[in-house]
């Protein structure tokens, strides 16, 4: 039966890991440093994938699925002691090796986390203050609506919203969406139903904004 | 306050029930009955102010309090054990991840304002309407008018105590609602399958990126998770210790869900399913009566707070479901099934959302004999019966349009079954033989 320390399987995948990279032209250290990025961009309904660069603008997934496919041989080459085909060793090492892989998975998934909050955040470890960096399509938004609030403090005016063209579509449509929550109490959504007293146009245009 | 509340409603509703139940649930069920609080407030056309909401919460939790005797809050035998610092047990390994994800969470939670899509556009613009008109009559003009208020009510309930509306502060239930999650499925599996199972189940849950992200943004599909994958467990833990009294935590968990997203509605009839199923697995010769009682114990919660929200938003004409409901041409459906086929196919494997879960989910099922293992065998009829419904709804209704964007997020609300059902075979299949901490 299978008896195989858990640091050799951790070995054995993460050499094969650092074998296709070798093998598809990319050296450790920028292999590393590429992974987080192509897998971890983060999306409301899921996550966007991006392959690869440089020479081979290879999809992670099928990198993977390279990983895990040297991996799996090996680490059956050594588990299984007979020459004749053992299913239960198999079995094993499919299982085991989907979890090495989903680990390598994890590793890079956590460097991604630190990515995204080092692009996203900026932190004053002097103040002990943490600030989001808004996008530019937020930033616009919640800038506008500060902007207004300061002008009518805790008013519940009722306004027109004016975004100067057709807003059925991103990112207009979003940074519509947005201005009407961020102005509330100052109703631009017709919420309250009530006789609207204003406009409210931008001088900037909306669409400098790009998609969060 | 929230979780004092959830913990002594769940105390008095079950005094039996495990501690690790009542701490892991205590936080949702708390969230979710102060807003369903805030609701009925707001109905009444009572003043929605600090005092009025409040006092009669934590009177209520008080009271509770005191009638449960004391000895049993000192007396919790089941203390969370201080792990080994051996640095090859993947235990270790584990809680690091835990620990760095946590972290993680709560700093993307809390250093945005709120951003998200539909958190923005109606949960918490609702939460927002309500804390500045104090009044439910400003539906008509926010989108999603029939969407329940669970969430949005808890939002304004947490700004009501601020004194003041925060962007950041409405974040605050996400991360809560994914801690519990972790701790509903840490503990269910430490007690019924093994400690070995758990930390996999664990680590299979923090390896997936979607549900580790959406505990950071104020979507309300985490919550309706937590909520209905705790009701589909109760119903087992009730089932095999024949304590009734579980499935009215169950019931009131499958009301909470319905309170949270209206799919939940659903979902209550596919826990009903699983009780159904479990109790003519059990052999269990029930007399009509008691089965009758039984049902009603899984019912009682779904009908009060369901019930009052329909009625409630009927009158008013807030029922509005914009054409998302209606049926479609059936003689289409087999062209809509294969689409729903290969969407479904690119959603569960597409690894950057849940990691290798549904490939080892393929693997357990064609691989080992899970239908051997009651648990396992009863989460795959689960998971099998909310890929029916959300089959369905893709299939037969005018969501189909909407397919593609919001499957994952429909994938989402029972994970977790997906992953304590690949842990408990890979505990119980795979590593039966090498393990040390097996139970």
């Amino acid at each position: 039966m299978n008896s195989m320390n858990p640091l050799k399987y951790i070995g054995i995948y993460c050499g094969a890991f650092f074998a296709v990279g070798w093998v598809c032209g990319y050296n450790p250290i920028a292999i590393y440093m590429l992974f987080p990025i192509a897998i971890y961009d983060p999306g409301l309904n899921g996550f966007e994938l991006h392959r690869l660069p440089l020479q081979f603008e290879l999809s992670p997934v099928l990198f993977l699925a390279g990983v895990y496919g040297i991996g799996l041989l090996v680490t059956y080459g050594l588990s299984a002691k007979k020459a004749n085909f053992d299913f239960v060793v198999l079995r094993k090492n499919i299982f085991i090796g989907l979890i090495c892989v989903g680990s390598i998975f994890m590793l890079f998934q956590l460097r991604g986390q630190r990515h995204f909050l080092k692009k996203n955040v900026e932190f004053d470890f002097q103040k002990f203050t943490i600030r989001e960096k808004l996008p530019q399509m937020l930033h616009f938004a919640v800038r506008q609506a500060n902007s207004v609030h300061e002008k009518y403090p805790g008013q519940a005016l009722s306004l027109q919203l004016d975004m100067g063209e057709d807003c059925s579509q991103d990112p207009c449509f979003y940074v519509k969406r947005a201005l009407e929550y961020y102005l509330y109490p100052i109703d631009v959504a017709d919420i309250r139903g009530q006789n609207i007293e204003g406009d409210l146009t931008f001088e900037e245009d909306v669409l400098t904004a790009k998609k969060h | 306050m929230p979780f004092f509340l959830g913990h002594e409603v769940i105390a008095a509703l079950s005094p039996q029930s495990r501690p690790a139940w009542r701490y892991s649930l205590a936080f949702c069920v708390g969230a979710g009955l102060i807003s369903f609080w805030v609701f009925v407030l707001g109905v009444m056309r009572l003043p929605l102010t600090v005092m009025v909401v409040n006092i009669p919460i934590f009177g209520a939790a008080i009271w509770l309090f005191i009638l449960r005797e004391l000895k049993k809050c000192i007396k919790d035998r089941n203390r969370i054990q201080w792990l080994g610092r051996r640095v090859l047990d993947f235990r270790f390994w584990i809680s690091i991840s835990v620990f760095l994800n946590m972290l993680f969470i709560f700093v993307a939670a809390y250093a945005f304002q709120t951003y998200a899509w539909d958190s923005l556009s109606y949960i918490a613009f609702q939460a927002k309407v309500v804390f500045f008109e104090r009044s439910f009559q400003y539906g008509h003009g926010l989108p999603h008018p029939s969407a329940p208020l669970g969430i949005p009510l808890f939002q304004f309930w947490l700004n009501l105590n601020l004194g003041y509306w925060s962007d950041y502060f409405i974040q605050l239930p996400f991360p809560m609602f994914f801690i519990s999650l972790l701790a509903v499925v840490w503990s269910f599996l430490k007690e019924h399958v093994s400690s070995r199972a758990a930390w996999i189940a664990l680590f299979l849950m923090l390896c997936a990126n979607l549900p580790v992200y959406h505990a950071t943004i104020g979507y309300a599909d985490l919550p309706l998770s937590v909520y209905i994958c705790s009701a589909i467990l109760l119903v087992f833990e009730s089932v095999k210790i024949q304590d009734e009294r579980l499935l009215l935590i169950a019931g009131l968990c499958a009301a909470l869900g319905a309170w949270t997203k209206l799919e939940g509605v659903v979902f209550l009839l596919i826990v009903y399913c699983l009780y159904v199923f479990l109790v003519w697995r059990s052999q269990e010769s029930m007399r009509m009566g008691k089965f009758l009682k039984r049902t009603m114990f899984l019912g009682v919660f779904f009908v009060l707070v369901f019930g009052v929200h329909w009625i409630y938003k009927q009158r008013l004409g807030l029922l509005i479901f914009a054409d998302r409901f209606r049926m479609l041409d059936l003689n289409e459906a087999v062209v809509r099934f294969k689409s729903f086929l290969l969407a479904a196919a690119q959603s569960l494997f597409y690894l950057v959302n849940w990691n290798v879960n549904w490939f080892l989910w393929i693997a357990v099922i064609v691989l080992t004999p899970f239908y051997k293992n009651r648990l396992s065998g009863y989460l795959f009829i689960g998971i099998s019966l909310f890929w029916l419904a959300w089959s369905g709804c893709f299939i037969l209704t005018n969501n189909f349009q909407y397919m593609t964007g919001v499957l994952s997020r429909a994938v989402l609300q029972f994970f977790p079954l997906v992953a304590m059902m690949n842990a408990i075979c890979l505990d119980a299949f795979i590593f039966e033989k090498t393990g040390r901490n097996g139970k």
